[in-house]
């Protein structure tokens, strides 16, 4: 990763609008947007989508780039984040459906899990409603607690955690049918 | 699990080639940057001022038509008229009729309206004299001929002319003055005494040249009957067409080159009406204190987008002589905005989980089950989709300048205007932030500040003596509107057409 010097001229010369400094940092975060891109979409097309949009909005907004607020990986990430949402926003109608029967019994998947992928992991939580997939990514993989799910979703904050315990459920229940979807190669 | 999954899915790396989106990247941000910012908005002076020089150069050419037919109406009037108020010696007799129009003589008294021409069979000769100069007051004779007309040369000027409407250009106009230093015998038919109106002379030449010229209306008392030199004064020659027709100084006094208007201007109380479209831009003020607001305003400049801004005007004036003019009237405003909103409604399913419950202990040490209650919250997006409308009347009073820039009437303005009957009609969002939510009854907009004021340039073409069309672009700010204590306003810039109406 380039220094922060580095990022700091990166940042400057996108500020003046020079395509040599946006195309050197949009070849410096890529990678790592698109890991993250690809958690929030259905296939390779639509995380490109989300990446490209990403960047036209850093670029567009650099100047509201503050880094005493966070890096600026962060602050790429909660973009990426945003435009994710803002499509489930547009285009679905997002339905939390309710929760039925939650087994608090203790799931012997460690193995199992161990021996997966990431792109099985990525295959198994496609399989996921939309409103917990984004609710498993949000928590568990980013790491935002559920109040702050909730004002990003506009949803209660037992929704949110309501919704992670029936992601995890469906993914248990997924592992231990072994009915673990077709490889979908991610790249 | 948890941990495993965030381990496995952060560290994952996928195989793309992320080169191929820069190419979309680029077109995007080279797309949005190129956008132009409303310079047209610059240019329509210049369109405008265009369309205003064609149209004058059509109806110039329609004005000279025009006269061609007056002077062939005058001839057959003349014709019917006495011969008695022939003041010219006749040399030559002829045929044809030749309309000599002359301004009015500044120390005469007014003439009425038969005395605008005379008619004469007999050429004129002259002698010196100051007369027809000064009544001239250095402004032209005016030559009309339905059939053909010369502007007589200066070496042939001492000759008689006994047909002076045979001898050149036809179909056109002309203005010629006799120098005092020429001789020579024109035979003018008749005479139109009349003031040129809305003509305009070009001083071609000026040389001197010895002659002179018999006063040529008996009924200006002052000058009755006798022939008058004409001291050196400028050749005056008026020809529609761009060719000069005198092209050889005598004497050497060549002199200017340039265009007098002879319009006589005078105080004018006119009335006009005038409708104009343009896109509005609308600003925000908070104060200090009120910041709490920022943030429903920020969203609510997110959904709504300003359209457009239709104003009609009826107005009086007064312009006096030096292009002056300050007028009042009565404005009706409507300003158009678009209601984009995204509306997320959210609601609440309770149900209840028979499988589990919890329990406890009371203080009597009784148990007590509770079934688990699970809330869930369903969201449905739905788009509201329609326009607001800001309507206002004003009384704007606005000061302004006309001037001519050849033979084009430019105008510029400036104003001041008081607004009342504001109201509204429309949605908006609250202004407490929080989510976004489609207020309908929301208390109207009051007016802060009925104060707005306007800047435009523009054209005026005149249709006839008393009717012209004209049309301008402006900038105008309407009065501040309140709401929830926040303040609001719409810079306008638009394109106006408009008639005009003057009284005597």
């Amino acid at each position: 990763m380039a220094g922060k010097t580095n990022i700091a001229k990166l940042i400057k010369g996108c500020k003046n609008q020079e395509w040599s400094a946006q195309q050197e940092l949009y070849l410096l975060y890529a990678d790592e947007l698109m890991s993250i891109a690809i958690r929030y979409s259905k296939d390779l097309s639509s995380a490109k989508d989300l990446v490209q949009e990403t960047f036209i909005t850093l670029f567009k907004k650099i100047d509201q780039y503050n880094e005493q607020k966070g890096t600026l990986g962060a602050w790429l990430s909660r973009i990426l984040i945003n435009h994710s949402l803002q499509e489930y926003r547009k285009n679905k109608r997002m339905v939390f459906t309710g929760v039925a029967s939650l087994s608090e019994e203790v799931f012997q998947e460690t193995s199992i899990i161990e021996q997966l992928e990431a792109e099985d992991i990525l295959n198994l939580l496609n399989k996921l409603p939309e409103g917990c997939r984004l609710i498993f990514n949000l928590n568990v993989v980013e790491g935002y607690p559920h109040t702050e799910i909730s004002k990003i979703l506009k949803i209660s904050s037992s929704t949110s955690r309501a919704q992670l315990t029936r992601a995890k459920k469906l993914l248990r229940a997924l592992i231990e049918e072994g009915a673990l979807p077709q490889k979908v190669k991610y790249g | 699990m948890e941990k495993q999954f965030k381990n496995k899915l952060k560290n994952h790396k996928v195989n793309w080639d992320k080169k191929e989106l820069l190419g979309n990247i680029q077109e995007e941000l080279s797309h949005t940057q190129s956008k132009p910012r409303k310079r047209w908005l610059w240019l329509l002076p210049l369109l405008f001022i265009g369309m205003y020089w064609g149209i004058n150069q059509l109806r110039s050419n329609a004005v000279h038509e025009m006269a061609i037919e007056k002077g062939q109406a005058l001839n057959i009037d003349a014709a019917k008229k006495d011969k008695q108020h022939s003041t010219l010696t006749n040399h030559n007799t002829t045929d044809n009729n030749v309309i000599v129009n002359i301004p009015a003589p500044i120390n005469t008294p007014e003439r009425s309206s038969e005395d605008n021409f005379m008619e004469t069979t007999e050429p004129y000769q002259g002698d010196n004299s100051n007369s027809l100069r000064q009544a001239l007051n250095e402004e032209a004779l005016h030559i009309v001929s339905s059939t053909s007309l010369s502007i007589i040369p200066p070496e042939e000027l001492n000759t008689n002319y006994s047909n002076v409407s045979n001898t050149g250009i036809s179909n056109s106009e002309s203005i010629y003055i006799i120098q005092d230093t020429m001789t020579s015998s024109i035979n003018i038919d008749q005479v139109l005494t009349e003031r040129l109106n809305e003509s305009k002379l070009l001083i071609s030449q000026v040389y001197n040249a010895n002659s002179t010229i018999s006063n040529l209306n008996d009924k200006q008392k002052n000058v009755a009957m006798e022939q008058i030199p004409l001291l050196s004064i400028p050749t005056l020659i008026y020809h529609e067409e761009k060719t000069p027709l005198i092209t050889s100084p005598k004497n050497g006094e060549l002199l200017l080159a340039e265009s007098i208007d002879i319009n006589e201007e005078k105080d004018i109380f006119y009335g006009s009406y005038s409708v104009s479209a343009g896109k509005p831009f609308r600003f925000h003020h908070i104060s200090s204190d009120r910041k709490r607001f920022s943030k429903g305003v920020k969203l609510n400049e997110e959904v709504l987008s300003s359209r457009i801004h239709l104003s009609t005007d009826f107005n009086f004036g007064y312009q006096n002589k030096s292009g002056w003019f300050l007028e009042s009237g009565l404005g009706y405003n409507v300003i158009v905005e678009n209601f984009n909103f995204e509306d997320t409604l959210s609601f609440e399913i309770t149900e209840e989980l028979n499988e589990k419950a919890f329990y406890f202990l009371d203080q009597n040490m009784d148990t007590i089950f509770v079934s688990v209650v699970s809330s869930i919250e369903n969201s449905e997006i739905r788009r509201v989709n329609h326009n607001n409308y800001h309507t206002f009347f004003n009384i704007p009073l606005t000061l302004g300048y006309h001037y001519k820039i050849g033979k084009i009437n430019i105008f510029n303005s400036i104003g001041l205007s008081y607004a009342f009957g504001n109201a509204f009609k429309g949605r908006e969002n609250q202004l407490t932030g929080g989510d976004l939510h489609n207020i309908e009854d929301d208390p109207i907009f009051k007016i802060s500040n009925r104060i707005g004021y306007s800047i435009g340039l523009g054209v005026e073409h005149s249709l006839s003596q008393r009717a012209s069309l004209f049309t301008k672009v402006s900038y105008q700010r309407s009065p501040i509107l309140a709401k929830n204590e926040t303040l609001q306003y719409y810079n306008t810039y638009s394109l106006g057409l408009g008639v005009k109406w003057s009284f005597e």
